[in-house]
């Protein structure tokens, strides 16, 4: 007879629980998150000067800093979390974190699970070669060549003419490379061209921020790289949300409007002079 | 000539002697001749390190940081091994039932885990319950898609307890079939019903032969952990893969992380040896 009475309690605690869940579900995202007063902000760790860890091990860089102050406008503290970058575009986030800022491309096939907002910044996409190589001395050179790239980005969508960006006009080049190698991030593609000429790559592409930072800082005293060419093309950078959550219409609104003041004030700007050294911010 | 005092205790043949004395001998110079070699094991990899040119200046400065996942580690870990002992005696004892539907739940479960890759389980943990929870919650189960998302550290913990249970659970159904019919029989002649069989005979000879693949599968484990960095947990090769790409320095940092998992294990290892000679020591003497 107890059991049953444990059993049913048990079953009453549980309906309980979930009709008081019933009713916080017709609340939407952004009354949601000002109501918890913490924004979670999904980043990729894994590139500098975007999002990268400082000399204290803390996260640093241009969309840390955006996302600190988009949460200051809204009036709520911010929370990182780091999972890996194909976790987020994956979509289907069920709430474990609310927004991507992690300067991300709004291509079509994203567009299928998540909400862009409008775009913050705009990168260029970038070729490098190696320091000592001589042979190569325009994009065209690069026929036939192996080059690195990393996976899931545009980038290596570019390189097999399937790259689709909502108004941007993408204009392919008209040579195919010999050899397409992927990486998880582009910061391994840059690490194995410096290794030498032609070792493993004889070309990578991946944003001009990040190939100048490795130049700038990395490899341990400045990679052994150079850039090659002008950008091949632009790529608008936006904050994201998660399609599947219900009711997001008015975070997204909220978002663009706090976007257009820091474009407005000079914010974007200013963050943009201090981590890449130049103005990747375009006239609105 | 009956009484055993007479017998002559200490005095031992010179020729027995002799022998005894040779054989301490090769033991010696044996352990001496491991240690060089270990030795000179150790210093030929620092010397590889070395030429290959590592930065060491840059893997001393990132150590305490990296080291500080230290904590997540052990953690799942502990939690992890834990969660598949439990799913490891359940599981032998369900494959082990007579019961057909506790028999056929426990070999579908080691079948199904162990045949798939446990990298896949993680993301299945991850990627696939909340929306399993969606479905629930379409099907008028309020709240469901709550219970169902579950965050990284947890999910990490379930997966590998999960997958490991799964191998586990072959190695307690081992060791239980191990011990002999004639302890049962004994054991029911006594009087005992099953349970106080299991608890009082099977489990407590079991667990000597279960122990040393158990440890094993912990070792194994430890290193598995980093599957949880994917779900962006700050653990010890979380740490070491993102330091070494903010500075496009991979290598220093993967060599760091895995000198450190490899120290975690020769302290795990030694450990394994202490509670190992602790279980046989009914059996095994060391004169």
């Amino acid at each position: 007879m107890r059991k049953h009475l444990t059993v049913g309690m048990m079953m009453l605690a549980l309906f309980t629980f979930c009709a008081a869940n019933a009713f916080a579900g017709g609340k939407s995202a952004l009354d949601e998150i000002k109501a918890a007063g913490v924004m979670v902000v999904s980043t990729d760790a894994n590139y500098a000067p975007q999002s990268y860890l400082n000399e204290k091990g803390e996260l640093e860089g241009f969309d840390i800093s955006v996302a600190k102050e988009v949460g200051k406008r809204l009036g709520v503290k911010v929370k990182f979390v780091t999972p890996d970058w194909d976790l987020i575009t994956a979509g289907k986030w069920g709430k474990r974190w609310d927004i991507s800022i992690g300067s991300m491309t709004p291509t079509k096939e994203r567009k299928k699970v998540l909400l862009f907002t409008m775009p913050y910044y705009s990168s260029p996409a970038q070729f490098a070669i190696h320091k000592a190589n001589t042979t190569i001395k325009k994009i065209n050179d690069l026929a036939g060549k192996t080059i690195g790239v990393a996976t899931e980005t545009t980038y290596e969508r570019y390189l097999n003419h399937n790259l689709q960006i909502e108004d941007v006009k993408i204009v392919y080049q008209d040579w195919k490379p010999g050899k397409l190698v992927t990486y998880p991030t582009d910061a391994n593609a840059i690490e194995d061209l410096s290794l030498g000429d032609g070792a493993r790559l004889d070309a990578i592409l991946s944003s001009r921020q990040t190939i100048a930072e490795a130049i700038r800082s990395g490899c341990g005293k400045g990679c052994p790289i150079k850039m090659l060419g002008d950008p091949p093309y632009y790529e608008p950078l936006c904050f994201a949300l998660d399609k599947t959550r219900p009711n997001s219409e008015s975070l997204l609104a909220e978002l663009n409007k706090i976007i257009r003041s820091m474009y407005d004030d000079g914010t974007l700007v200013k963050l943009s002079m201090k981590f890449f050294h130049t103005n990747m911010i375009p006239k609105l | 000539m009956n009484d055993p005092s007479e017998l002559p205790v200490n005095e031992i043949p010179p020729e027995a002697q002799a022998v005894l004395n040779s054989i301490e001998d090769t033991q010696t110079r044996f352990k001496r001749n491991l240690a060089f070699s270990l030795a000179g094991l150790v210093v030929f990899l620092f010397f590889v390190l070395y030429i290959i040119g590592l930065d060491f200046r840059f893997m001393a400065r990132w150590l305490g940081f990296i080291m500080g996942g230290m904590g997540y580690t052990l953690l799942v870990s502990v939690l992890a091994i834990t969660l598949a002992c439990i799913l490891a005696v359940l599981g032998a004892l369900g494959r082990l039932s007579r019961n057909p539907v506790i028999n056929s739940l426990a070999t579908a479960y080691v079948s199904l885990i162990r045949g798939t890759p446990l990298l896949v389980q993680v993301y299945m943990w991850y990627l696939a319950l909340p929306q399993v929870g969606q479905a629930l919650e379409r099907m008028g189960i309020a709240g469901a898609q709550r219970w169902f998302t579950l965050p990284a550290l947890v999910a990490g913990i379930l997966a590998l307890g999960v997958c490991y249970g799964a191998y586990m659970t072959e190695i307690v159904r081992a060791g239980m079939q191990s011990i002999g019919v004639g302890q049962r029989e004994a054991a029911k002649s006594l009087g005992m019903n099953s349970s106080q069989m299991l608890r009082r005979i099977i489990f407590p000879q079991a667990l000597r032969v279960i122990i040393p693949p158990v440890s094993n599968e912990f070792i194994a484990m430890v290193k598995d952990s980093s599957l949880v960095s994917l779900m962006g947990v700050w653990e010890l090769s979380y740490r070491a893969i993102k330091i070494g790409r903010r500075y496009f320095q991979s290598l220093e940092m993967l060599v760091l992380v895995a000198l450190i998992y490899w120290v975690m294990c020769i302290i795990l290892q030694s450990v394994q040896e202490r509670v190992e000679a602790h279980m046989a020591r009914g059996d095994r003497r060391t004169h």
